[in-house]
């Protein structure tokens, strides 16, 4: 077997380089808006306001700012509720969108059909359109706001069509049906055939579906701002908003609640996507 | 298809409640309800405060197509789209492809490009206000070049480029997870034996990673199509519909008439229609992507 | 499997820490909830002796405490009061035993009605004229028969079939802000404001000034609810000065008899606004102004007159140099004599009381809450020096608590003022803002804005 990166030698090796270069070119350049966030986080308003160039504030790194952003974001308990809101929403998510996904795969029932072209039809809507209507049934009508788990299911109910909709395209194309045969000739029932075999086998999708979950109901404000009434229950999104003001806002402590925000969701990113790389069935079958 | 066997009525039924009742349920309570009572809203009168409801018919739809603002807003809006879904689509595609074939410190690389995604709805836009009214312009100083000397967000046309750019910035680091999950998911022993049997990188491209990137492909086209004809938070906090309304979108002029206006009624009209739009154009693409899917 | 080991940790993980954090929230708000008061106990009991006589009169204005705790909320549509609207919320609760929780937003108009579709409206709501018009049909309380009605309240508040719906929080007037000091500098005389009420006399000061050194002395803004609605209302308030007389020149126009073009009081408000462009200090790029920035020039005097209003105070502060004065102009107008020298001064931000969705006592905390700011001594602290308003309230002699407020204070106890705009739809804004944005910025004619003009008031009536 001849070693594919010998053959072409130095032309291969030049190519390389410049891909990483060019890559990390354009790294630099999509990175500046975040550097941003990091170096305004650390000066005074002012300083932000008449030097946006400068890189240190003369005052010195005002970190104060995270000081600030801790206080008045009540900043333990609004990223509890993240977490906890965040965690459990993505749990059942991609459990229960990879089972639907599954038999809307699997089989071709006229009722299953119809669920998966509704579930993919819905993806269109523009939440403004349902939002009212929403907080009426179940706010006024209802009176269930003002509640993680309330705010939890409709997180469920939303993000289940994209969910369900990436599992279906990935359990079609990835996952050999020779499988699920097998294991049905062993006797397994089709439950045990899909929490045991078709499910460790989504780990690329699933992790997938969590990476951009968790950024999408980490960052999420309308949705938790009409759910979340009561105080004690802000998500950070929500608990950020104390430093918007009428006219300009507070952008220094603003950006430093920005970048505790952010670091966890980054966190999960870095975790996570091993397991796209890791999880792939490489050949399992040779037909 | 593995369910294809004789099955009994109840046992379909207990498969598709046990395997797609929780979904199907939660999707139904807090998506088709209140769409469907939303519709019903929009054959009505109601300004959204009052608890007087009245029935009138077709009208609010009436004024919603002669509503000229609107028009023009959805133009914009599908110019926007147009653009923006190629840029995202284009960039995502080419890093990922990139961030797959084995660059040194590839793990770091994609942390690096996953990062924008990270700063979402307002904040994203008065990031990039700062950028092109602020630090662009304050580069005039060292680089007297013509595109620093004014504020993008001043003038209609680099306003609404300024838009496509934070736009294909923001989304093509999300559609670069996608492709990349993709390209991973292309096994690799089908393309050691195209390369063996002679193929070079160009055709291993087009005749095994293009087609079993087809399902990458419908999902980031849907993904990207019905986020950006969605938007309404960027276009908030970035040029807030500026310069004097031409960067006004769909989401914005809708928002601003449901709420601000109080005309609740044809506002949601305007929405169903916009939605109606949506639908057809990313029903058609999703349609022909899942046609050429390849099953394994 | 190491994944499932990694969720079932995490998941305790969350929980656990959900739990603490469950707790740990409510002992939180507890433990600030009771810090506050007991430090303002302090400053309760020096200045008792004095405050005795009055507060024992004012008591029975404004209520009894209650015997059970009540607790209500509050959405502040100004976030830069916020605090201090906190801070008093918490010597009243103390005093009165009801709990007010404060919620803060920059944009009433949506977010009330979002929160009474949700059936979770705020007791109390410190909203724009238009919301609280909106509301007066089934949500608010009449409050015609409150104490502060005869005080000032039915003046200067929301009046809707001749019923008080909402209680004047704030009077602010838009005008030229001013640097004193940097103005008497440049032309070596003492500056008045008696001195330059004509266009005429402004745009010669402003050509002294230009002689002197300073390059541009005027700042405008950008954003739409400056250079769009707050502009457009001095064509309206200065037709005569009166609400009446805006009104009738509008319906006018609605009815056809007359158009923007053709109005007088229309091209004089656009010839001052012409002189205010033509020395913008943002002139290379008139769109792009930052509100902030436009605060520091004049604060630091390298412009003197800002087209704004005394709401910017707090965003002013910061930038302001120690030993400067600063004051406020009125709107410079040629050839009326009638309204010269008069401040566009007007009821701005509006208190109302939910009926909808609170009890009958919660209605009752809300209404002791509003008498105590007004007739309580503590409460008009709070209302004068903490949040830093000028109030439409008769019986309230606390002095201007800054410079811009001292301005708008001497103009209205000279009786120079005019008659704020309050008749506008709620789509004026969204409708006519980029208009003049596009004037502005030299893309659109005199013309075309005045035809843009009629065309929306052939459609849309005064309200």
């Amino acid at each position: 077997m001849k070693n594919p990166a010998a053959v072409g030698g130095v032309g291969n090796k030049l190519i390389l380089i410049v891909k990483t270069t060019f890559v990390a070119l354009l790294l630099v350049v999509y990175m500046v808006p975040f550097l941003l966030v990091l170096i305004n986080s650390l000066k005074r308003k002012i300083s932000i306001v008449k030097f946006p160039l400068q890189l240190l504030d003369e005052a010195g790194l005002q970190w104060v700012n995270y000081q600030n952003a801790i206080k008045e974001m009540f900043f333990v308990r609004s990223f509890g509720n993240s977490l906890f809101i965040t965690i459990i929403s993505v749990l059942i998510l991609v459990v229960f969108s990879a089972m639907a996904a599954y038999i809307f795969v699997r089989t071709d029932w006229p009722v299953c059909k119809a669920s998966f072209s509704i579930m993919i039809a819905s993806m269109i809507v523009p939440f403004q359109v349902v939002m009212i209507p929403l907080v009426y049934i179940y706010g006024a009508q209802l009176g269930m706001l003002n509640s993680r788990m309330t705010l939890i299911l409709m997180n469920f109910g939303f993000g289940a069509s994209m969910c369900t909709f990436m599992c279906h395209g990935f359990i079609k194309s990835s996952i050999p049906i020779a499988l699920e045969e097998a294991a049905r000739i062993d006797g397994c029932s089709d439950h045990e055939t899909f929490f045991m075999i078709v499910f460790p086998l989504m780990k690329p999708i699933i992790s997938t579906i969590v990476i951009l979950e968790v950024l999408g109901l980490w960052n999420d404000f309308l949705l938790p701002s009409l759910v979340l009434g009561k105080k004690e229950l802000y998500t950070l999104p929500l608990a950020i908003r104390t430093f918007y003001g009428t006219f300009t806002n507070d952008y220094g402590n603003i950006m430093a609640g920005l970048v505790l925000s952010v670091i966890p969701v980054f966190i999960v990113y870095i975790f996570f996507q091993k397991y796209i790389i890791g999880g792939v069935v490489a050949g399992a079958v040779k037909s | 298809m593995l369910m294809k066997r004789a099955m009994s009525n109840g046992r379909k039924s207990f498969l598709y409640l046990t395997f797609a009742g929780p979904a199907m349920l939660f999707f139904f309570l807090v998506v088709i309800v209140p769409l469907v009572y939303g519709v019903y809203l929009t054959f009505t009168d109601w300004d959204g405060l009052s608890s007087n409801i009245n029935y009138v018919g077709f009208s609010n739809y009436i004024e919603a197509l002669k509503d000229k603002a609107f028009l023009d807003s959805l133009l914009l809006t599908l110019e926007y789209v147009f653009l923006s879904v190629i840029s995202v689509n284009i960039i995502a595609f080419g890093l990922a492809y990139l961030l797959t074939s084995g660059i040194k410190g590839q793990n770091f690389l994609r942390a690096g490009f996953f990062a924008p995604n990270l700063i979402g709805g307002l904040i994203l836009g008065y990031i990039w206000q700062f950028v092109f009214s602020r630090v662009l312009v304050g580069l005039y100083d060292y680089i007297p070049l013509g595109i620093f000397q004014k504020s993008w967000l001043s003038s209609p046309n680099t306003a609404f480029a300024a838009l496509i750019i934070v736009t294909a910035w923001q989304y093509s680091g999300y559609m670069l997870i996608i492709y990349i999950s993709g390209f991973v998911g292309i096994p690799k022993d089908l393309i050691e034996a195209a390369k063996i049997d002679g193929a070079n990188e160009g055709k291993v491209t087009r005749h095994i990673r293009l087609p079993l990137m087809v399902p990458s492909f419908v999902i980031c086209l849907f993904l990207s199509i019905t986020r950006t004809f969605k938007v309404y938070d960027l276009n908030l906090s970035l040029t807030g519909g500026g310069p004097y309304d031409s960067t006004k979108l769909a989401a914005m002029h809708i928002y601003t008439k449901a709420f601000e206006n109080y005309k609740y009624g044809t506002g949601q009209a305007e929405a169903l229609i916009l939605f109606l739009v949506m639908a057809i154009i990313s029903l058609t693409q999703t349609y022909m992507g899942k046609k050429r899917e390849v099953e394994m | 499997m190491k994944t499932k080991k990694v969720i079932s940790l995490l998941l305790a993980l969350s929980l656990t820490m959900a739990a603490i954090t469950g707790c740990g929230g409510n002992a939180g708000t507890a433990a600030s909830a009771s810090q506050e008061p007991s430090s303002e106990a302090a400053a309760d009991i020096s200045a008792a002796p004095e405050a005795e006589r009055e507060t024992t009169e004012a008591d029975s204005l404004i209520g009894e405490p209650f015997a059970e705790t009540v607790n209500i909320s509050l959405l502040n549509s100004k976030p830069e009061i916020t605090k201090a609207l906190e801070a008093g919320a918490g010597i009243f609760s103390e005093k009165y035993n009801v709990v007010i929780e404060v919620f803060e937003t920059d944009s009433p108009g949506d977010v009330i009605a979002q929160r009474y579709a949700s059936g979770d409206a705020p007791t109390i709501a410190i909203l724009d004229y238009i919301n609280v018009v909106d509301l007066s049909a089934e949500k608010i309380l009449d409050l015609s028969d409150q104490p502060w009605c005869e005080a000032g309240g039915r003046d200067l508040g929301v009046i809707v079939n001749d019923k008080v719906y909402g209680m004047p929080l704030t009077v602010e007037g838009r005008c030229l802000l001013y640097n004193k000091t940097i103005i008497e500098e440049l032309t070596g005389r003492e500056f008045s404001t008696d001195d330059y009420v004509t266009l005429d006399q402004f745009s010669a000061l402003v050509d002294e000034l230009k002689e002197a050194g300073m390059e541009h002395p005027v700042v405008l803004n950008s954003e739409d609810w400056s250079i769009g609605q707050h502009f457009y209302q001095y064509i309206y308030m200065l037709q005569d000065g009166t609400a009446a007389g805006g009104i009738s020149f509008l319906n006018d126009v609605h009815n056809g008899n007359t158009t923007f073009n053709e109005n007088d009081v229309f091209n004089k408000v656009y010839d001052a606004m012409d002189i205010f462009i033509a020395n913008n200090i943002n002139q290379a790029d008139p769109l792009a102004a930052d509100y902030d920035l436009n605060a520091s020039y004049v604060a630091e005097g390298e412009a003197a007159f800002w087209l704004n209003g005394t709401w910017a105070w707090p965003d002013f502060e910061p930038f302001i140099v120690e030993g400067m004065e600063y004051g406020t102009l009125a709107f410079p107008i040629n050839g009326a004599p009638e309204l010269e020298g008069r401040l566009a001064a007007s009821g701005t931000k509006f208190i109302s009381i939910d009926v909808a969705n609170s009890t009958k006592e919660q209605q009752e905390a809300a209404k002791l809450f509003l008498n105590w700011l007004v007739f309580d001594s503590e409460g008009q602290n709070v209302l004068i020096n903490d949040c830093g308003i000028v109030t439409a309230f008769t019986n309230i002699v606390l002095p201007p608590s800054n410079p811009f407020n001292v301005g708008l204070k001497e103009y209205i106890d000279k009786g120079m003022t005019v008659e704020g705009v309050t008749y506008m739809p709620s789509d004026h804004r969204s409708s006519l803002a980029a208009n003049m944005q596009a004037y502005l910025d030299g893309v659109m004619s005199r013309a075309e804005v005045a035809g843009k003009l009629d065309e929306y008031w052939t459609i849309n009536s005064p309200k």
